[in-house]
C-alpha cells in the first residue's frame, strides 16, 4: 500500500565533530531543562524548529542512539564507579524525541525507530502511516556519535553529528520524484535516504514522493 | 478497516518457556532471584533466563514456535516488527568487560537492529522494522502492526519483543534508586521498586480470523511531556493512552473485564497508574501485574504481557497477582486465578520519556 | 571546613548547571522545586554522589533529606557537621 507524501519543510545540520550554532539557549530558555539535553536532543529541537514543527505526531530515528551516555555508563561499570542516573535516563533511544516533547509540551504520539542503515527510510514509512490519521507529521533521523574512541568504529569516515528532518503531509498530488538510498561521502549510512531526499528538496519547489507502507 | 487477529504466541521469560510462563502467572509463582554479587554493596532482585542457550538461540526458538503453530509455510509474506530497548547491548558488554577495550566490539551487533537482522537472515521476511521506545517498545510495535493490518497494507506481521539482561540496565535502574532487592509488589503499600528482567515474546498478527484467534481491538498512545524518567503524577498521559485505546476499539470502560497493568513496583509508576485506572474504570475492574512473576522485561514487556492477555481470554480466566500486603487505593487486585466471562482486556505499558501505550484485546464474535 | 562557595562550584559542575555564577545561587535559595533553582529527584541522587565523591560524606539520614538538601547553606552545614564527627 502506498501513500503520497508532500514535503512541507526540510532541515539539515551536520559537522565533522560537533555542530555549532544549534541555538539551544534561544530554543530552550529554561536552563534547568536545557542542561540535561543530549546532543541528539539539541539537534532534534533545532531541526523541528527550522521546520516550524512544535506539537503533533513525531517519528524519530537513530541507528546508534545515545552513544555518549551509553559509553559513559559502560565506562562507569567497567571502572567500578557509580553509574550516573542522569546518564542512564538519557541513554534510551527515544531520549531526543522525549526531550523535544517536554520542551514543546507535545502530548501526541511519538515513535522512535532504530533500523541500522535503513533507519531514515523506515522512519519515513512510519511517518507515512501516521499521516493516515494525522494532518501533519515530523520525521527525522539523527546520529550523534562524538564520543572518545569513536575512531575505532568510524571506518567509513562519516561526520560524527548529522541530523535531517522533514515536516510532511498526505497529498492526492502525483509523486514528482523518486528517492534512492545511494550513500554519500561523510553521511552516516542510516541517513543516506533522507540526505538524498533533502538534496531533492533543495533543488525543487514542491516535492511529492510515493511511500510504500 | 480490516480487523486484526493474534493467531499464535510464544514466550521466553525467567519462568521458562510459554507453558512454564503461563503456569507461573496463573499459579502465582515467581522466578525472580536475589543477587549480592552484581552491584557492589547492594542486593538486586532480577529475572534471568533459566535456559543456558544463547539469546540468539532463544530468539529463534521463540519464532520457530510461532511459525509451527501458525498457518504459514514460511515468513516470506510477513513483515517483522521488533521492539527492544537494549538491542545487542549484552554482546557489547560481554566483549568490553572481557577485553577492557572497545577494539573488538562489532558496532553492528550492538544496535537495536541486530535482532531484526539476525531473524531476517534466517527467515527472509518481506521487510523488517525496529522500534526502541524503552519500556513501550514492543507495545508500540503491536500498535503499528494493528494499524498496518487495519489499512490492509500487510496480511501477516510478526511482532517480536526482546530484551537481554545487561549490566547497563541493572546498574542504571539501581543508580536511580528504583531497583528492588526483593520480588516486586506492584501497587502494594510495601513496594520497594522494580526487577529488571530479560524476556522474549513473539506474536503472529494477521488479518485472518482462525478458530483460536483473539482480536487486537484497540491501541492508544500519548506522551506525558513531563519528565525524562518520572511519570506525570497527574496521570493525564496514562489516562490519555487508555482513552485513546478505548476510542480505537469503540468500547466504553464498562466493556472491559480486566487490566494487565504496567505495574512495575515503583512508587511513581504504580501511584500514577492506579490513579488513571481508578479514574477511568472505578474501583471494580480486576487488575493484576505479571511483573512479580517474571520481572520487568523492558522493551519486551508489551509483547510478553500481550501474550498473557491473549491466554487470559483463551482460558477465560483472570490472572492473579502475587499479593503480600494491602494496596493504597483499595483497588480490585486478582488474588487467585478466577474463571469469568471475559470479553475484553487492557494491557498498559509506560516508558521513560513519558511514552504511554495501551492495548485492548478481546474475544472475537463475528463469523 | 568546606566553604559554601566551594560547594556551589561543585553543584554547578556536577549537575551541569549552565550560565550561572556562584553568586547567583543565594545561600538560602531553595535548591529544589520551581520556586528556587529547580532541581529534581534525579538531581537529589546525583547530589548524594557528589557529596560522597567531592567531600567524602555519605548521606545516611535519607528521611531528613528534604531538610539537608533544602538550600546551599543547609547542605554545607550538613557536610561540615559530618566531617567534624
Amino acid at each position: 500500500m502506498r501513500v503520497n507524501v508532500e514535503i512541507i519543510n526540510h532541515a539539515l545540520v551536520h559537522a565533522p565533530k560537533t555542530i555549532e550554532n544549534l541555538n539551544e539557549k534561544e530554543l530552550v530558555k529554561k536552563m534547568i531543562l536545557r542542561r540535561r539535553l543530549s546532543r541528539a536532543s539539541k539537534i532534534l529541537i533545532n531541526l523541528a524548529h527550522k521546520c516550524e514543527y512544535k506539537t503533533g505526531v513525531m517519528v524519530y530515528g537513530s541507528a546508534y542512539g545515545e552513544l555518549i551516555d551509553t559509553v559513559s555508563i559502560l565506562e562507569s561499570i567497567k571502572n567500578e564507579n557509580i553509574v550516573s542516573p542522569t546518564a542512564f535516563q538519557n541513554s534510551v533511544y527515544n531520549t531526543a524525541a522525549s526531550y523535544h516533547s517536554i520542551v514543546e509540551g507535545n502530548t501526541s504520539e511519538i515513535l522512535t525507530l532504530s533500523c541500522g542503515d535503513s533507519t531514515s527510510y523506515n522512519v519515513m514509512q512510519q511517518g507515512a502511516l501516521s499521516l493516515l490519521k494525522n494532518e501533519e507529521v515530523f520525521v527525522s533521523t539523527i546520529e550523534a556519535m562524538n564520543f572518545e574512541g569513536v575512531e575505532i568504529f568510524n571506518k567509513c569516515g562519516a561526520q560524527l553529528e548529522y541530523g535531517i528532518g522533514f515536516s510532511i503531509k498526505k497529498t492526492d498530488k502525483e509523486a514528482n520524484t523518486v528517492v534512492n538510498a545511494k550513500e554519500q561521502k561523510g553521511v552516516p549510512a542510516s541517513l543516506s535516504w533522507m540526505k538524498n531526499l533533502y538534496d531533492i528538496c533543495e533543488s525543487k519547489d514542491s516535492v511529492v514522493i510515493e511511500v510504500e507502507l | 478497516m480490516k480487523k486484526v487477529y493474534i493467531n499464535a504466541t510464544s514466550i521466553k521469560s525467567a519462568c521458562g518457556d510459554t507453558g512454564q510462563t503461563f503456569d507461573a502467572v496463573f499459579n502465582k509463582k515467581s522466578a525472580l532471584v536475589r543477587h549480592d554479587n552484581i552491584v557492589p554493596q547492594k542486593t538486586v532482585c532480577i529475572g534471568k533466563f533459566k535456559e543456558k542457550n544463547s539469546f540468539e538461540d532463544l530468539l529463534i526458538q521463540s519464532v520457530e514456535e510461532v511459525l509451527s503453530e501458525s498457518d504459514l509455510e514460511d515468513f516470506s509474506n510477513t513483515l517483522l516488527l521488533v521492539g527492544s530497548s537494549v538491542g545487542g547491548m549484552a554482546t557489547t558488554e560481554e566483549v568490553l568487560f572481557r577485553d577492557k577495550k572497545y577494539d573488538n566490539i562489532d558496532i553492528e551487533k550492538h544496535t537495536i537492529d541486530v535482532i531484526a537482522s539476525t531473524l531476517d537472515k534466517k527467515y527472509n521476511f518481506l521487510n523488517t522494522r525496529s522500534f526502541s521506545t524503552a519500556c513501550t517498545s514492543s507495545a508500540n510495535a503491536l500498535k503499528v502492526a494493528k494499524e498496518l493490518i487495519n489499512y490492509g497494507a500487510y496480511e501477516n506481521i510478526l511482532v517480536v519483543g526482546a530484551d537481554a539482561m545487561c549490566m547497563t540496565t541493572v546498574f542504571g535502574f539501581s543508580s536511580l534508586g528504583i531497583l528492588s532487592d526483593e520480588m516486586c509488589t506492584p501497587f502494594q503499600n510495601n513496594r520497594k521498586g522494580m526487577n529488571v528482567a530479560e524476556g522474549i515474546a513473539t506474536l503472529l498478527v494477521q488479518n485472518k480470523k482462525l478458530e483460536n484467534s483473539i482480536e487486537l481491538k484497540g491501541a492508544g498512545t500519548s506522551s506525558d511531556a513531563h519528565h525524562i524518567a518520572n511519570p506525570d503524577p497527574s496521570a493525564a498521559g496514562a489516562m490519555s493512552a487508555i482513552k485513546n485505546a478505548l476510542k480505537d476499539a469503540s468500547l466504553t470502560p464498562d466493556k472491559l473485564s480486566y487490566v494487565n497493568a504496567h505495574g512495575t513496583g515503583t512508587q511513581a509508576n504504580d501511584e500514577t497508574e492506579a490513579k488513571a485506572l481508578e479514574e477511568i474504570f472505578g474501583k471494580g475492574i480486576a487488575i493484576s501485574s505479571s511483573k512479580s512473576n517474571f520481572g520487568h522485561t523492558l522493551g519486551a514487556a508489551g509483547a510478553i504481557e500481550a501474550a498473557i492477555c491473549v491466554e487470559i481470554l483463551k482460558r477465560q480466566t483472570l490472572a492473579p497477582q502475587i499479593l503480600t500486603s494491602d494496596n493504597e487505593k483499595d483497588l480490585n487486585f486478582v488474588e487467585n486465578a478466577t474463571t469469568a466471562k471475559i470479553e475484553n482486556v487492557l494491557s498498559n505499558s509506560f516508558a521513560f520519556g513519558g511514552n504511554n501505550t495501551s492495548l485492548i484485546f478481546g474475544v472475537c464474535h463475528e463469523s | 571546613m568546606v566553604k559554601i562557595d566551594t560547594l556551589k562550584e561543585k553543584l554547578i559542575e556536577g549537575l551541569s548547571l549552565e550560565d550561572i555564577e556562584i553568586d547567583e545561587i543565594e545561600d538560602d535559595m531553595p535548591l529544589f522545586g520551581d520556586e528556587g533553582l529547580g532541581l529534581d529527584s534525579v538531581d537529589a541522587i546525583e547530589l548524594t554522589l557528589i557529596l560522597e565523591k567531592e567531600f567524602g560524606v555519605k548521606v545516611t539520614d535519607m528521611a531528613n533529606a528534604e531538610n539537608i538538601f533544602a538550600s546551599s547553606s543547609s547542605l554545607v552545614n550538613y557536610i561540615n557537621e559530618q566531617l567534624e564527627n
